[in-house]
């Protein structure tokens, strides 16, 4: 596990390498704007490139992994290069369970290092340029005259990242079944690709119901998305189950 | 070595190693390649060669001591016999081809003795 | 040691192994045989366990083949299939972190015979090249069962020495050897048995010297002989 766990993040270093590039020049010019301060014209057009490219960032980084992993999975079923893992003493739940690990732990690392990293950010934003945090509670306090239930706080952000990671992560998984069904059973026949993507579709709508029906009717808005981001990961779990199943049964090199 | 694939690689090899012990290249009580050294030498199979020592040990021309190897049989006589062996296939081999030419035994002897004389000058 | 029971593949209407009964036994080089798609490659994969039948049984020891059997079965594919980043030392390492019986030290060995080098890229080995890098990988693996897929292809007639060679180092008694070629007279002296293959059934598996002592046929003579004029390979 650990040496198949080793080479599907071979596989996919380079594309985190650039994100981790941008990100650190993105984050250096933020602190130079920071660091010069609000009075500083050049100051204030640098935090507000840097903040603006490391959001980017944070959101096609994550973004970007899934995809990648759903491209690599493609990539390993359907060209020579699968020999490369399916000649291996490995197992397909082994094979897949390293590919879902793998982009997992990218997503929930790369998320939890964005989500950290915009903390501290907005932390040392506030600090330096107070007039943003009146403009932040003027939000906040037109937010909480709309909803009473709605504030936005640090804890809110967490469990609405989370659930948004738990529902990335299970969007990927619903690519890499609709994907391992298409090129196992599919492969050849008509309509292959409309048939892949209407499974993806269905899955996603399956998902979403499974969601709402067990979501309990009063709770708690933080709850809520964890309880969502909760049942994403559950779902991501039987997704794997399905396709290593599906690959071990009917996939060939 | 090139081989004829339509004739046993075994009695190829085994006519290689006759002619060698014949000619002295492997002396008698010499040690022979072992069996695998034999393959990887010729390029044939294993059991190819296994079967070529089997077959020169059952005409007595090596003997394989246990645990040592295979040696060229020291028995100077029966070399001296394989020789006169080897000579009299050869020489088959000629007569039936001048027969099929239409040479009469006398005039391939003819043939034959101003031949030897012509190599004698060269 | 490796033996299929009555084993049928079918891929939508076509067969490409039908009913195949076959026994392998260690101590032996095996040359498969047949034209094209006569069926040589998908009864080695299955044999590798890359590839499930469609009826009967594939067997390694007696037991059904399985990702647990791939540990003593290596198998090399026709084409090549390594990741784009990888060099030869990277293919190597790759080999070393999937099979406990690849030998580092025996690989680069075997890269000295084919003259490749560690550093090389293998993107942009020639095809040549590339064909050599995988028998070395294959073959620096101690396993009991080498299945090697087309090993001569696109292998220049100079260097086809050199891979007979290292092939016939591992062919010892305790191991078995299946080697499929359409360039069948490279195999006449490093086979023992021949196995016949024609659209998907087996049609005989005969000892090599026995043909040549008996019938005085080559293994090329005989695959002429059941396959006809029309059919045989370059």
């Amino acid at each position: 596990m650990k040496a198949l766990l080793k080479y599907e993040f071979r596989k996919t270093w380079f594309a985190k390498l650039i994100f981790l590039g941008i990100t650190a020049v993105a984050e250096i010019a933020f602190l130079i704007g920071i660091a010069l301060g609000p009075a500083h014209e050049t100051g204030e057009r640098l935090v507000t490139i840097g903040a603006l490219v490391l959001f980017m960032v944070a959101m096609f980084g994550v973004f970007i992994i899934g995809v990648q992993s759903v491209l690599t999975l493609h990539r390993d079923m359907n060209t020579k290069q699968g020999y490369m893992l399916y000649m291996t003493p490995r197992t397909s739940y082994q094979i897949l369970g390293a590919k879902t690990l793998e982009n997992g732990l990218s997503i929930l690392l790369s998320g939890a290092f964005f989500f950290l990293l915009g903390f501290l950010d907005i932390t040392l934003l506030f600090s330096r340029f107070g007039t943003l945090q009146q403009l932040w509670d003027f939000f906040q306090d037109m937010l909480h005259a709309i909803n009473k239930e709605i504030t936005l706080n640090t804890q809110t952000i967490l469990c609405l990242t989370v659930s948004f990671l738990a529902s990335w992560l299970a969007t990927v998984s619903m690519a890499y079944l609709a994907d391992i069904l298409s090129s196992a059973l599919l492969n050849g026949k008509r309509f292959n690709g409309i048939i892949t993507f209407l499974i993806f579709i269905l899955l996603s709508v399956l998902l979403g119901w499974l969601q709402d029906v067990l979501q309990p009717a009063r709770v708690a808005i933080d709850a809520g998305l964890l309880i969502r981001g909760g049942v994403s990961l559950a779902f991501s779990v039987l997704l794997y189950c399905a396709s290593a199943w599906i690959m071990d049964r009917y996939l060939s090199v | 070595m090139k081989f004829d694939p339509m004739v046993p690689i075994w009695l190829q090899v085994a006519t290689a190693l006759k002619q060698e012990i014949v000619t002295g290249y492997l002396p008698p009580g010499g040690k022979m390649p072992g069996g695998r050294d034999l393959a990887l030498q010729y390029g044939i199979n294993p059991n190819t060669a296994a079967r070529i020592y089997q077959e020169l040990e059952r005409e007595g021309l090596c003997a394989t001591r246990r645990g040592m190897g295979t040696y060229v049989t020291e028995d100077t006589e029966r070399i001296q016999r394989l020789r006169t062996e080897m000579a009299r296939a050869a020489m088959d081999r000629f007569l039936s081809d001048l027969r099929g030419l239409g040479l009469s035994g006398a005039e391939a002897v003819q043939l034959l003795e101003t031949e030897v004389q012509n190599h004698a000058e060269e | 040691m490796l033996k299929s029971e009555d084993i049928v593949r079918r891929f939508g209407a076509k067969t490409a192994v039908d009913h195949v009964t076959l026994s392998l036994e260690a101590g032996h080089v095996y040359a498969m045989l047949g034209p094209n798609g006569s069926g040589k490659t998908t009864w080695m994969k299955m044999a590798a366990a890359l590839m499930k039948p469609t009826e009967g049984r594939m067997l390694f020891q007696g037991a059904p083949v399985s990702v647990e059997s791939r540990r003593h079965v290596a198998y090399m594919s026709t084409e090549p299939y390594f990741y784009s980043w990888m060099t030869v030392r990277d293919a190597g390492r790759y080999y070393d972190d999937f099979f406990e019986d690849f030998s580092m030290s025996h690989y680069e060995e075997l890269l000295r015979d084919m003259e490749l080098e560690m550093s090389m890229k293998t993107r942009t080995l020639s095809s040549g090249m590339a064909a050599k890098l995988k028998i070395a990988l294959t073959l620096a693996r101690d396993a009991q069962v080498y299945m090697l897929d087309e090993p001569f292809n696109g292998i220049d007639l100079l260097a086809r020495d050199q891979i007979r060679a290292c092939i016939l180092r591992e062919a010892t008694p305790e191991k078995l050897l299946l080697l499929s070629s359409h360039l069948v007279e490279e195999m006449e002296a490093i086979a023992d048995r021949a196995v016949f293959i024609r659209q998907g059934k087996l049609i005989e598996v005969c000892d090599l010297e026995q043909l040549r002592e008996q019938r005085q046929q080559s293994m090329a003579d005989r695959y002429r002989e059941i396959y006809g004029h029309a059919e045989v390979a370059q």
